[in-house]
């Protein structure tokens, strides 16, 4: 009975958390961005002859990865922020609602969202080259969901950053900082076995904290088949954030 | 009469971290007060005096630096003792893009209850937001969201309605409408516990005013005494005051 409860806050935060994010007008622009700039493609892939089917899909996934990435950083850094600043937090917790309920909902939210631009994205860029006369292989879809895989790792970072700031800048700037160093994993592999001393040391941190976002880069190469570790690595980073969100949040005042 | 809330010697300080520096400021001082069942308690004192921060308190939002509170004698961090309560924050703020019972339906799942229509539409009734019940709250004018907000503190029945400045920056209508709501919320025997700036307000509502100044309570006014007083509670309230300042002065 008490985990029926349970499973109904964590459901109604959930879907009110993801409508909103969904109902929001800057949705909707991102959308038609994406829409646009994956139309552009088309224009670079005539242009690139022999190779335009490689390049219509390297860029409509490229371009899908940098909105989606886009618009979920600012909705994780705003989301819980957002709430307090107009007070709605109050009517939730002024309620039995459990802290980490709230938070799961939250986490779950941003990963529905990310799904749902990825799909949305992915089914126009799959229409074009449909109209193209392309025919997608499997590995596309393999890698929409990588795509969604990293977004969703760090849409968690973003969250649990956003509860240690009261400004929604610094997560914002904090992820792009970690956005771009996880995908320089192999380039800081290869600075370890130059450099000494302090930056030696600084660098091999950096390749234990930034999570390596590589390992979901298959847009670069599309025939190689995902690792079977990815998603176990993917979970880790969700459940560290989550831990690490929910001991900040326990004791947060609003 | 049966004590519904009971803060004993709360005290709570705020700390505010600024790069290298820490201030502390206290805004609350040992704070004791009992609610008995059925009564409306106000709170009256100027900006900073603490009500804000008692509220929150009650709701579990804030905790408490020393002392604790208990509603029916459970401690308000606790599911249980939630159940019993419904708030309304200064100037509410809902989803614009759904309608009331959208609202309200949400604001009955999160306090543990299944949808409920019929219930819905009670409160909506109560509130006087019925005919309204398609429009989505972005077409609502001020009172209209206030009175939305009471329903929401309402929609679980608690036994206990805490309303931060209930009728703040709503027009005169509006105000005896939202007196009269609360007038009959508590004589279906609910405990109401609010804070006001407006004097005349918890003079026409109240059956007990605490007047807090600096957050500590410096006196506690029942109603007979504003009754029987020919300028009524905002000389004793000015009084108390004046009062409060020649001691520390």
């Amino acid at each position: 009975m008490k985990i029926k409860k349970s499973l109904d806050v964590i459901v109604a935060i959930f879907t009110r958390s993801l409508f909103e994010y969904c109902s929001r007008k800057l949705f909707a622009i991102l959308i038609l961005i994406t829409v646009f700039l994956i139309y552009f493609s088309l224009l670079v892939g005539i242009m690139a002859v022999d190779y335009e089917k490689r390049v219509l899909m390297d860029l409509g996934l490229g371009f899908i990865e940098l909105m989606s990435f886009a618009y979920l950083v600012y909705i994780s850094a705003t989301s819980i922020s957002e709430e307090i600043q107009s007070k709605t937090i109050y009517l939730v917790f002024s309620r039995p609602v459990a802290r980490l309920e709230y938070l799961l909902a939250k986490f779950l939210s941003l990963f529905a969202l990310a799904a749902v631009i990825v799909f949305y994205s992915g089914v126009f860029h799959l229409l074009l080259l449909h109209l193209r006369g392309f025919l997608c292989p499997a590995e596309y879809f393999v890698a929409l969901a990588m795509i969604w895989c990293k977004l969703s790792i760090i849409s968690a970072i973003t969250l649990f950053f956003s509860l240690l700031s009261t400004s929604p800048l610094t997560p914002i700037i904090a992820s792009l900082i970690i956005w771009m160093g996880g995908h320089m994993t192999p380039e800081i592999k290869f600075l370890i076995e130059k450099a000494e001393g302090f930056s030696a040391f600084v660098l091999n941190l950096s390749r234990y904290v930034l999570p390596n976002f590589q390992l979901y880069n298959l847009r670069d190469t599309l025939q190689m088949p995902p690792h079977d570790y990815s998603l176990y690595y993917m979970l880790s980073w969700i459940l560290a954030m989550f831990a690490l969100s929910g001991f900040v949040f326990r004791k947060k005042e609003f | 009469m049966k004590n519904i809330v009971e803060f004993f010697s709360v005290s709570k300080t705020y700390v505010l971290n600024h790069w290298f520096s820490m201030r502390k400021i206290a805004a609350l001082k040992d704070f004791s007060l009992k609610l008995e069942k059925g009564e409306i308690v106000g709170l009256l004192g100027l900006n900073g005096a603490g009500k804000t921060t008692i509220m929150k308190i009650l709701c579990g939002l804030l905790f408490p630096s020393s002392g604790n509170v208990e509603i029916m004698g459970k401690s308000p961090l606790f599911a249980e003792a939630k159940r019993d309560i419904g708030y309304l924050p200064e100037f509410p703020y809902f989803h614009p893009n759904i309608t009331a019972p959208q609202t309200l339906n949400y604001y009955l799942k999160l306090s543990g209850r299944l949808v409920d229509n019929w219930q819905v539409d009670k409160i909506l009734e109560k509130v006087g937001l019925l005919q309204h019940r398609t429009k989505k709250v972005s077409e609502y004018s001020k009172g209209m969201k206030q009175r939305l907000g009471l329903a929401q503190a309402l929609i679980h029945q608690p036994e206990i309605l805490i309303l931060d400045e209930p009728v703040s920056g709503l027009d005169p209508l509006a105000i005896h409408e939202i007196r009269n709501l609360i007038l009959s919320i508590n004589k279906e025997g609910k405990t109401i516990f609010l804070s006001s700036h407006s004097i005349s307000e918890l003079e026409k509502i109240c059956d007990r005013v605490v007047i807090l100044s600096l957050g500590r309570i410096i006196e506690v006014i029942q109603k007979k005494q504003w009754e029987h007083n020919p300028k009524g509670l905002e000389r004793i309230f000015i009084e108390a005051l004046k009062n409060e300042n020649q001691k520390k002065s």
